[in-house]
């Protein structure tokens, strides 16, 4: 869906982008990396806000930087900053905009009031978009980037600025656009939380280069025979019997702690255990290394370290 | 029994086409002429621009009836075609309303983008740089327009109808249509190169009348100490003017040749939409 | 736990849009979460417990005294607002380097406490670059270099992580986790639950302007009575096991999970189920891939306490 090869970037003397080059498939892509990595640059190579100053790319099997007009018909881009068209009414401005993109006035007001109702603004469709709450606007900007039906959805920091129910539903939102079939997303975030509960593949960006493109799954390695768990309970006893039995105690954070048992020793020795020394275990689970360490090891690894 | 289909839940495609147009910018003036038509004082405005129209009307029937005896000395000075047409367009009160109503209509139109930031939205669009631009300078093109080049062609056929000969000369109707065209393009790129300036909309307002103040005192000022007529090039409704007598061909108001004030309007023009053009290309940049 | 931040019947409100009302908290060292949605009155209390606005009723004290415009006070109060508030022109360095001299070090000491504190934010390489260049994450950090600068005894952030890339989001966390465990006092305000799970399972939560709950995330998990506990357990033997636990009293459901392998059972009684089931799998042996409870965790208690 999305080719690109040898595309570089500079803003002056600084080189933002160097040599980078990306095969995406259809689906929806997590875009991670730290301050400076080159995502802002490299969304905006893609709307064409930028022309690369070397290489070659094509999106849905249009050439970048010649066909401006016709691609950004075809792309739908929630901006991560404040943005609004002050003195109109959610539904005049997403219809506008709609206009804007192609489609026939009465067509771009239809199309206004269906995308108002599925990002939930129904109720608030008819007000002034500067009275709008943080949350609103957030709503605004996806549904002003689905109005024209794109078939490629930029979204950066979705999430920004929402409270924690907020949040929660537009991520539902984005998983339930994934869903549809000839729907392609690429997510922007910090928040690797965000990523994780959304997309299933991830490209990692740092220094101006693209250092992992792979799933999510793939980056996570388990690690086996350690398990993490928490206890209700008098702790001491249990852990004695544990560690009599040759296994490892750690305690991590928040009253988590990790066993470590060594290959002999089956995980229903811990619960037998448990019900020894009459201790509960509530929570039981083979550790994963989570998105963020996973993250950490990919761009250590790609600083050299 | 037929099964009854039910709506899906969720996101639904839209099954239209986008059409791609030479006027997808179209949309940007129609939307913004309804928004300056909405504004306060809009109607006390457009009525005060459309005053000079009236009494001109006035003046063309009542020259017709020589029995009348009111606004005598204005028929007096409308002898001919090319000085009623030029004392119409040229006239201070009407440059005055002009460089109103572009404030009026004009002086928000990129500055109100830049403080809302609404940049990413329209970009992000199949709109290029030239789009917006076009967009953007057809409003104030507009209403610019319809204070002068409407009552400009309506008062020609009044004055068909009241003197009841269908005679006109075609170079009056050239003159009809270039002054405004001249003017009211030079306004109106004046206005959105000044608007693309600062998103704070009242130091653009502020700044566009001072342009056309200052610029008049200082003419005037240079004048008195060089004793040349010649300042007066930098005077905005002081060129105005001597276009006015550039196109009907009618005694310079000001001692100098005529076709500069034509020639420099037109300079600015073309200087202001490439500096548009180039900060427009900037902010998209930046996005 | 002796209180650092006390308040007392404090409401504010702004003519007639209601900040907060009749508050009633105790806070400690350590570190603790502020949440709530957005307008319930977050930003409202931490300015005022920042010293920055003035209570309408009520009293709000630190460390014992009262704290609006209480300007030596503010020598062990550090605070992170929301919003960009720096000086677009200056450098990163002159910067801090004058807010340490506000703070009343003199020209050495200040020098010191300003590059101790950027570098902890890891803004040591950009310090002579203009704010106004810096990109929005860099500024957040440097709102958060401005409020640690003095190394103050209570810390209050308001959405300290917004915008921050997740490598100093980390570094980040283990800071302000590092200041609790040496017995500071810091309060975070935050929309981002998962970071204030990580780092503290002490919260306030504010809604519509007063307090819905107050304490440890797990013991107000377990006061909320009116939905049963959700614990999850993935083995394989499902049907099994659900089979066995049936029978007992406390189970109110039980519920298959499409993928065949989990079921999710939910109790109102949470201590006496998970005596039953641990005794269950020692005694049968059944094997456990999993056991979770999926609801007790701080996005379920916000849900639940906000009402949907």
């Amino acid at each position: 869906m999305i080719k690109l090869e040898n595309i570089s970037f500079s803003y002056g003397n600084i080189e933002a982008i160097r040599n980078v080059s990306l095969a995406l498939p259809a689906g929806i892509f997590g875009l991670l990396g730290p301050n400076g990595a080159g995502k802002t640059t490299l969304m905006k190579l893609l709307l064409g806000f930028l022309v690369p100053a070397s290489g070659r790319g094509e999106i849905m099997g249009q050439a970048l930087a010649e066909k401006q007009k016709s691609l950004r018909r075809g792309i739908g881009y929630m901006p991560e900053s404040e943005c609004l068209i002050p003195g109109m009414d959610a539904v005049a401005l997403t219809a506008y905009l709609g206009e804007l993109s192609g489609m026939p006035r009465q067509e771009a007001m239809k199309r206004a009031h269906d995308v108002l109702y599925y990002v939930g603004l129904e109720e608030s469709r008819y007000r002034q978009v500067e009275t709008y709450s943080a949350g609103m606007k957030q709503r605004l900007k996806l549904a002003q980037a689905l109005v024209h039906d794109p078939k490629l959805l930029l979204l950066d920091e979705p999430t920004s600025g929402m409270d924690p129910a907020g949040r929660k539903e537009m991520l539902e939102l984005i998983r339930d656009i994934a869903k549809k079939e000839s729907m392609n997303i690429i997510i922007s975030s910090h928040l690797l939380p965000d990523i994780e509960s959304t997309c299933r593949q991830v490209v990692i960006m740092n220094k101006g280069r693209i250092v992992a493109e792979e799933s999510i799954a793939g980056l996570k390695k388990d690690n086996f025979n350690i398990y993490e768990i928490k206890v209700v309970g008098e702790q001491a006893p249990f852990f004695a019997k544990l560690r009599s039995l040759n296994c490892g105690v750690e305690e991590k954070d928040q009253a988590l702690f990790h066993i470590l048992l060594p290959g002999d020793v089956a995980p229903a020795a811990l619960f037998r255990a448990a019900h020894e020394t009459g201790v509960q275990i509530r929570h039981f689970r083979q550790s994963r290394t989570s998105l963020e360490d996973a993250f950490m090891d990919v761009i250590n690894e790609a600083n050299g370290h | 029994m037929k099964q009854m289909d039910i709506r899906e839940k969720g996101y639904r495609h839209w099954e239209g086409e986008l059409k791609s147009s030479h006027f997808n910018w179209l949309p940007i003036t129609l939307n913004g002429v309804k928004t300056v038509f909405k504004k306060k004082y809009a109607k006390l405005i457009f009525s005060l621009s459309a005053s000079t129209f009236f009494v001109f009307l006035a003046a063309v029937y009542v020259s017709t009836k020589p029995e009348l005896k009111i606004l005598s000395e204005l028929v007096r000075l409308l002898k001919s075609d090319a000085e009623l047409f030029k004392t119409f367009y040229a006239n201070g009160f009407l440059i005055f309303m002009l460089v109103i109503l572009s404030i009026f209509s004009g002086a928000d139109l990129i500055s109100a983008d830049l403080k809302s930031k609404a940049f990413p939205l329209y970009f992000a669009r199949p709109l290029s740089r030239s789009d917006y631009l076009t967009g953007k300078f057809s409003i104030v093109l507009f209403y610019l327009l319809s204070f002068t080049l409407v009552p400009g062609i309506l008062l020609l056929l009044f004055k068909m109808i009241f003197t009841g000969s269908l005679s006109f000369s075609p170079l009056l109707l050239l003159g009809i249509i270039a002054f405004p065209l001249i003017a009211c393009v030079f306004l109106a790129s004046l206005t959105l190169a000044l608007s693309i300036l600062s998103p704070n909309t009242k130091f653009i307002q502020i700044a566009i009348f001072l342009v056309y103040m200052f610029s008049n005192n200082l003419a005037q000022i240079l004048r008195a100490i060089f004793k040349s007529d010649y300042f007066f090039l930098v005077s905005l409704p002081g060129n105005i003017q001597q276009l006015g007598c550039f196109v009907f061909g009618t005694n310079p108001a000001y001692h100098f040749p005529a076709w500069l004030s034509a020639l420099l309007l037109t300079a600015i023009s073309a200087l202001a939409v490439f500096w548009l053009s180039w900060r427009i290309k900037k902010a998209e940049a930046q996005t | 736990m002796t209180a650092v931040l006390k308040a007392e019947k404090l409401s504010k409100w702004y003519g007639n849009i209601l900040g907060i009302s009749d508050i009633n908290l105790e806070i400690g060292s350590g570190i603790t979460g502020l949440l709530g949605p957005n307008g319930a009155g977050k930003s409202t209390f931490l300015k005022i417990a920042a010293g920055q606005l003035k209570p309408k009723i009520g009293s709000l004290t630190v460390f014992g005294e009262a704290v609006f415009a209480n300007h030596l006070l503010f020598r062990r109060i550090g605070f992170c607002p929301e919003h960009d508030s720096a000086y677009m022109e200056m450098s990163g360095w002159q910067f801090i380097l004058l807010l340490a001299r506000l703070h009343g070090f003199d020209r050495k000491e200040a020098g010191a406490m300003s590059e101790k504190a950027l570098a902890t934010v890891g803004l040591l390489e950009s310090k002579d670059r203009e704010i106004k260049g810096y990109s929005f994450g860099m500024r957040q950090r440097l709102r958060l270099a401005s409020s640690i600068l003095h190394e103050p005894e209570m810390l209050m952030l308001d959405e300290p992580l917004r915008g921050v890339d997740p490598l100093w989001r980390i570094k980040i966390m283990k800071l302000i986790k590092d200041y609790g465990k040496q017995g500071r006092t810091v309060i975070i305000s935050s929309h981002i639950l998962p970071e204030i799970e990580a780092m503290t399972s002490e919260i306030v939560l504010i809604h519509q302007g007063k307090i819905f709950a107050k304490g440890d995330i797990h013991r107000i998990r377990g006061l909320i009575d009116s939905h049963p506990h959700q614990v999850s357990i993935r083995c394989l033997q499902p049907r099994q096991l659900a089979q066995k636990l049936i029978d007992s009293d406390f189970v109110s459901s039980v519920d298959f999970d499409k993928d065949g392998r989990s079921l999710t059972v939910k109790t109102n009684q949470r201590d006496l189920f998970f005596t039953l089931l641990i005794g269950l799998i020692a005694e049968t042996g059944l094997e456990i891939e999993e056991i979770t409870s999926p609801d007790d965790n701080l996005q379920a208690v916000f849900d639940y306490l906000i009402g949907k």
